[in-house]
């Protein structure tokens, strides 16, 4: 009886050692090649850093009709603080595992990630109101990590960090109307904020602040930070932002150049 | 073979990744995940050894986690291998690849203390706490992979964490024989052993990972210790359980056996560093133990010192998510012997990012053994596999 060889394994055989080795190249670098279609990523320095007095902070909101911060913790609540991290108070309401914080129409809104809930309070009481359940069945530590109300599509977007990295669009009752994997080369998204025309993503793995286009959240340019495990990103004024580090439970100010 | 491998590889390139999933009703989430890994083991055998059976493909891994939280209370876990279960050894209990990786659950009864109960990882090495799935080796350091020591048990585990989490202090009580405390049986004496571990890292926590695969970009150092106690004196007449001897019988003696370790770890914009070192104190009951090696009371004073250190350097290749690795570990596994057991290792592993799939490949070869204790058949062994994560 013949021997039947697999088209594949003829095709493979048919090639020649350096066609091999050439595939083979391609296979294994397709980042790079992706990496290669955007500018290199600028490099910042912090200029200030000041400790925060938020246990476990994840995700921060800036405030400024109140000089402060919205900001989140792993341990379940809401806090206020001053610009340099003095906690002004703390909401009544404790969840789980509060990761990402937005302001909109004089709410507050933080993301459970836990138990995929969105809660929302009374700004500026901080009075807890209701909670929305936004069902997601990805890893329990992978899941909503950042929240933000982009203007431009009228719609609150909720960012799942990892394993995939899910965009999606909800209405003002956070009923999904949209929702993607966003595919663009980054090990996780662990904040997101909008800003001036422009949706602002952090990687913690990657250390990164990427500058997207809020119509189809495509990647305009991106900055290296040195922080280790930043967690949440917010703007001061027009090109001032600050980074805050949950495991070294720090703000960093940064600079974008001009 | 060239072609298989070939096509193996470009197979990997083009399939999706699957990850974990969860389920919720908003208290309580579960969580599954899991790992598969099979390797090709090739040994040189040394010139006088005709027996190959060890050239062979292994199933390693065939593991099922399920992962759960009851609101911010109670987390629990189970995890098993089916490739482990499928290959027992007839009650004995491999310590590396026990069956039962982890059975417990996690209370959060009071502020800052964690209670542990069932059967877990035992705190004791700061190897033993990281999760070998991540690791570029296929197999830990002999010296840390549960012939000398137990790495998981039976028990009670208190720990706590301080300074932002750059602390942590664990203390436990725990069935003593280890591993084969699967079996359900306890020796004669019904003795616990105690452990207890210490670790600072600084300038913020360090989490138990060898590979530094987010390219740190402040310099991470982290250092620990530990030491175990137990004192397992046989009453007049009884003998251990079977297989609690373990491989190199050091693991459960007939007798106290004191261990204690330190720890140092390091990581920096894609290099890491760990060094591990360990030394048991035992003291046999019976003056005539075989640990004694047949020298006289006068000469070995009611001891034996046993132990080693293993130091390994990484570096990680971000843009192509590439570890490479070099390994070297000294080990004495009786202080009465002459010899020692010398080995190094390299291992390199490429992750398909896309598919959640690693290429793993280990060299080890060994300089030096203690040959009147341990005689290996072979100088130098090479393994080449895969690892399918979906975690």
């Amino acid at each position: 009886m013949d021997r039947v060889q697999h088209p594949n394994t003829r095709l493979i055989q048919q090639l020649t050692m350096k066609a091999r080795c050439k595939l083979l190249f391609m296979m294994l670098v397709p980042c790079i090649v992706q990496a290669q279609k955007l500018p290199k990523p600028v490099k910042l320095k912090p200029l200030s850093s000041t400790q925060m007095e938020v246990k476990e902070p994840s995700d921060i909101f800036h405030v400024p009709w109140l000089n402060g911060l919205y900001v989140v913790s792993d341990d379940g609540y809401l806090a206020e603080t001053t610009m340099d991290g003095k906690l002004r108070r703390k909401a009544d309401f404790k969840g789980f595992d509060l990761e990402g914080v937005t302001y909109h129409d004089g709410h507050v809104y933080v993301v459970d990630e836990m138990n995929r809930r969105v809660h929302s309070y009374e700004a500026p009481s901080l009075k807890y109101l209701q909670s929305y359940l936004v069902p997601y069945h990805g890893g329990r530590n992978k899941g909503y990590e950042s929240l933000l109300f982009n203007p431009q599509k009228n719609r609150f977007l909720i960012i799942t960090e990892k394993d995939p990295i899910h965009f999606i669009e909800l209405d003002s009752l956070f009923e999904r109307r949209t929702e993607c994997e966003w595919k663009w080369k980054v090990g996780d998204i662990s904040s997101a904020t909008f800003h001036n025309g422009r949706v602002w993503l952090l990687s913690d793995e990657d250390r990164l602040v990427i500058e997207c286009d809020p119509s189809d959240y495509s990647v305009i340019s991106t900055y290296i930070i040195p922080v280790i495990n930043p967690e949440g990103i917010a703007f001061v004024d027009t090109t001032k932002f600050v980074v805050v580090s949950d495991d070294m439970q720090r703000l960093y100010t940064f600079q974008l150049p001009n | 073979m060239r072609n298989v491998l070939f096509l193996l590889l470009f197979s990997l390139s083009l399939n999706e990744a699957v990850s974990q999933v969860s389920l919720g009703n908003g208290n309580h989430v579960i969580e599954l995940s899991g790992s598969v890994s099979a390797y090709y083991n090739a040994r040189f055998l040394k010139p006088e050894e005709t027996d190959r059976k060890k050239n062979m493909f292994v199933l390693r891994d065939a593991q099922i986690q399920l992962e759960g939280r009851y609101k911010n209370l109670v987390a629990y876990e189970i995890q098993f291998d089916l490739a482990d279960i499928a290959s027992a050894d007839n009650g004995n209990a491999d310590a590396e690849n026990p069956g039962i990786l982890d059975a417990f659950v996690m209370i959060r009864a009071v502020p800052h203390l964690d209670i542990t109960a069932g059967y877990a990882k035992v705190p004791y090495g700061r190897s033993s706490q990281t999760p070998f799935i991540y690791s570029p080796y296929w197999q830990r350091a002999e010296l840390l992979r549960g012939g000398l020591f137990s790495r998981r048990d039976v028990g009670l585990t208190l720990s706590t964490s301080l300074w932002k989490q750059r602390i942590l202090a664990y203390a436990g009580i725990y069935s003593g024989m280890g591993e084969i405390s699967l079996r359900g049986e306890n020796d004669p004496s019904g003795s616990p052993e105690f452990i207890g571990r210490l670790e600072v890292a600084y300038p913020s926590r360090f989490r138990h990972r060898d590979v530094d695969t987010r390219h740190t970009p402040i310099p991470m150092v982290v250092a620990g210790v530990n030491a175990r106690y137990t004192d397992r004196t046989q009453p007049a007449g009884s003998v251990l359980p079977a297989f609690a001897a373990g491989e190199y019988g050091l693991k459960t003696i007939d007798g106290r056996k004191l261990t204690y370790g330190i720890d140092v770890a390091f990581q920096y914009m894609g290099f890491s560093a760990q060094f591990e070192m360990h030394r048991m104190r035992l003291q046999p009951t019976s003056p005539a133990h075989v640990l004694f090696q047949g020298i006289a009371a006068e000469k070995h004073k009611g001891y034996v010192l046993a132990g080693g250190y293993v130091a390994q350097l990484n570096y990680h290749i971000k843009p192509i998510d590439l570890t490479t690795s070099v390994r070297f570990e000294e080990l004495n596994l009786n202080d009465l012997a002459i010899g020692l057991y010398r080995a190094g290792s390299a291992a390199l592993s490429y992750t398909v990012a896309k598919v959640k799939t690693t290429v793993k490949v280990q060299y080890i070869h060994v300089f030096e053994e203690e040959e009147s204790i341990n005689r290996l058949k072979w100088n130098d062994q090479l393994r080449i596999g895969i690892v399918y994560v979906f975690k």
